[in-house]
């Protein structure tokens, strides 16, 4: 795969090119063509499904594969069924509490790791085996 | 050394809990490993080795080779996708650079399940591109699907340790090359992967390890023939409720990837030495 992209039968650079603007490509770089393509490419295959989730979401009938209209109806039934709404709710909870936790817990153990390695550098005689 | 109790002081609340959560569950698996099941389907510690001596088992051998192979397979294609993405993103994108990034990470915050879930609708038998090309080539039960998933799920595992080490390259390094008479492929070869291979490990480990073990891409994309040693593992925890041969399982795979960690770090270091010296 050849990434640093030269045609050799590429006329000479004009000298304003030279001068680099801020953002540009270093000089000696060329515009790689199909470098753009194969990220656009890309691109729509990453979000493609995504996509499809979120317009299926409307559709008025069942299916996950042909569309049969715009309709509310799965955003309807969502809202409107009590264990749904409870299991929404919950995720959120949860999600909250681990936050809560996994911040605090981890932010001590950083902190005191980073103090802890750093006295011991500093420090003559270590007193603590925290050198892994 | 008032300020190391201070500090060691601050340790103390999530080594607790890593110790009770994280390290005592890890001795529960070991030592259920060796155990066995009575005939009411019970898990009973002991000190056996049969579940040891069926992971040699003909029926289970294939899965440990298959997980493995897909794993690498979708090592390799994350790698050939991601660096050219990673690589035009570092060197090309300018002022788009951050957006970019940000589009590349975007997708991974839907859950992993769902994107998965999305592709049967996408790749089914009567699924929408069969539709669109009014076809009916079978895409999903297939190997391709379930390393075609792993890719599709860790690709962004690939990407973002490759474009940090090529955005901390100096792009000056390839015009030296280059004017060095270097061909494309040339100052490819000898600068640039060189210099970002620290990116090219640290994201190969990132995407097999998880991969490995996945079980969401073979139970989902692919069939009976696509079993992966996650799936083993759930089925011994779940439908077939043999506790101690699943525990044997994970620890196994576990052994392995410590191993293979073993090569990666001693790699990284040594990559680390030469970008220093």
């Amino acid at each position: 795969m050849s990434t640093v992209e030269s045609r050799p039968s590429a006329p000479a650079r004009p000298a304003a090119d030279a001068r680099r603007a801020p953002g540009k490509p270093p000089k000696g770089f060329d515009r790689p063509r199909f470098l753009k393509l194969f990220v656009g490419v890309l691109f729509v295959l990453l979000f493609a499904p995504i996509a499809l989730v979120v317009l299926f979401s409307f559709n008025s009938s069942r299916s996950l594969q042909d569309f049969q209209g715009f309709s509310l109806r799965w955003y309807e039934t969502f809202f409107e069924s009590e264990s749904l709404r409870d299991s929404l709710i919950a995720s959120l909870e949860i999600a909250l509490l681990t936050m809560l936790i996994a911040t605090v817990l981890g932010t001590m153990l950083a902190t005191g790791w980073y103090a802890l390695a750093r006295a011991c550098r500093t420090a003559s005689t270590c007193s603590c085996s925290c050198r892994w | 050394m008032n300020e190391n109790r201070f500090a060691s002081a601050f340790l103390v609340p999530g080594g607790l809990w890593l110790l009770l959560l994280f390290v005592t569950p890890l001795v529960l698996l070991l030592a259920l490993s060796f155990g066995y099941t009575d005939d009411l389907g019970e898990a009973i510690y002991s000190t056996r080795l049969d579940n040891y001596e069926r992971l040699i088992d003909p029926a289970y051998l294939p899965v440990l080779f298959r997980s493995v192979g897909f794993a690498l397979a979708a090592v390799v294609l994350c790698l050939l996708i991601g660096y050219p993405v990673a690589y035009y993103i570092a060197i090309f994108g300018g002022r788009w650079k951050n957006l970019l990034i940000v589009l590349v990470v975007l997708p991974f915050f839907v859950n992993y399940l769902i994107r998965t879930y999305a592709w049967i609708a996408l790749l089914g038998d009567d699924g929408m591109v069969n539709g669109v090309l009014d076809s009916s080539v079978r895409f999903l039960n297939t190997p391709y699907a379930v390393v075609g998933g792993l890719v599709y799920g860790f690709l962004a595992f690939m990407i973002l340790p490759i474009y940090a080490s090529l955005d901390r390259m100096d792009p000056s390094l390839i015009e030296a090359g280059k004017d060095l008479y270097g061909g494309p492929w040339q100052t490819f070869r000898h600068v640039t992967l060189p210099h970002t291979m620290q990116g090219v490990l640290a994201g190969s480990v990132l995407v097999f390890l998880p991969a490995v073990g996945d079980f969401v891409s073979a139970s989902l994309l692919g069939g009976p023939e696509e079993v992966m040693i996650g799936n083993l593992i759930q089925q011994q925890f779940q439908a077939s409720d043999n506790w101690p041969f699943g525990a044997a399982l994970t620890v196994a795979m576990m052994a392995f990837l410590m191993v293979l960690m073993v090569f990666y770090l001693r790699a990284a270091a040594r990559e680390a030495k030469e970008a220093t010296a």
